[in-house]
């Protein structure tokens, strides 16, 4: 790996101030055993809803043996980033949403909600920690685009990783 | 906290979950559309 260099500014008189290295020192770092993943979900022509209304997909994982499965599988993903955008000037939302099961979903009774945010266009939700998922439960990612425009196009992208490693 | 109703739309669109080795293509995921469920008006 790549290793990162950067100078420590020193302002004033005494200690140089370390606490830009905090910043780096949060970002992912991947290390051999973990894999980097990518969503994107690409919809056309979506019917524009009134808010505070809102579309949802579920997200999908590869299992052990790289079957795509709904339900998080064994080896945990780690969301770092969540982003929608309309390619339109119009106010846009996305959230994350963890539920206990497919059926939960259904009927939204959301067992955790990592936050929502909007923008203009463009809405991102940045997880610095990364969010990791269990074993069983079902992410969703909820989004919209409140234009009085009757249809509106949205690529969603969610960055993350996963372990090849499963360790006990 | 309002109740929410969910129904399933379909609206043809594509997943693509891409890893450094691996990649999958998933035609028309589940799309929910999240409403809030009308409450029945109980003067009628």
């Amino acid at each position: 790996m790549k290793p990162i260099y950067f100078t420590v500014p020193q302002v004033g008189v005494g200690r140089k101030d370390y606490s830009e290295t905090v910043e780096f020192a949060s970002e992912a770092s991947f290390k051999g055993h973990q894999r980097r993943d990518c969503w994107v979900v690409d919809y056309s022509g979506v019917p524009t809803i009134p808010f505070p209304f809102s579309y949802a997909v579920l997200l999908q994982f590869w299992d052990a043996a790289h079957v795509v499965v709904v339900p998080a599988p064994d080896i945990p993903y780690h969301i770092y980033k969540v982003t929608i955008t309309t390619g339109r000037a119009a106010l846009t939302m996305t959230g994350l949403y963890r539920f206990a099961s497919l059926a939960d979903a259904y009927i939204w009774n959301v067992e955790r909600w990592y936050g929502d945010t909007y923008g203009y266009g463009k809405a991102e939700l940045v997880y610095t920690n990364g969010i990791k998922t269990e074993q069983g439960k079902v992410y969703c990612v909820s989004f919209a685009e409140y234009s009085e425009m009757p249809t509106f196009d949205f690529r969603m992208t969610v960055n993350g990783l996963h372990e090849e490693v499963l360790y006990g | 906290m309002d109740e929410k109703e969910v129904k399933q739309v379909k609206i043809p669109g594509k997943m693509v979950i891409t890893s450094e080795d691996k990649r999958s293509e998933i035609d028309n995921p589940v799309i929910l559309l999240v409403t809030k469920k009308e409450k029945e008006d109980k003067n009628k």
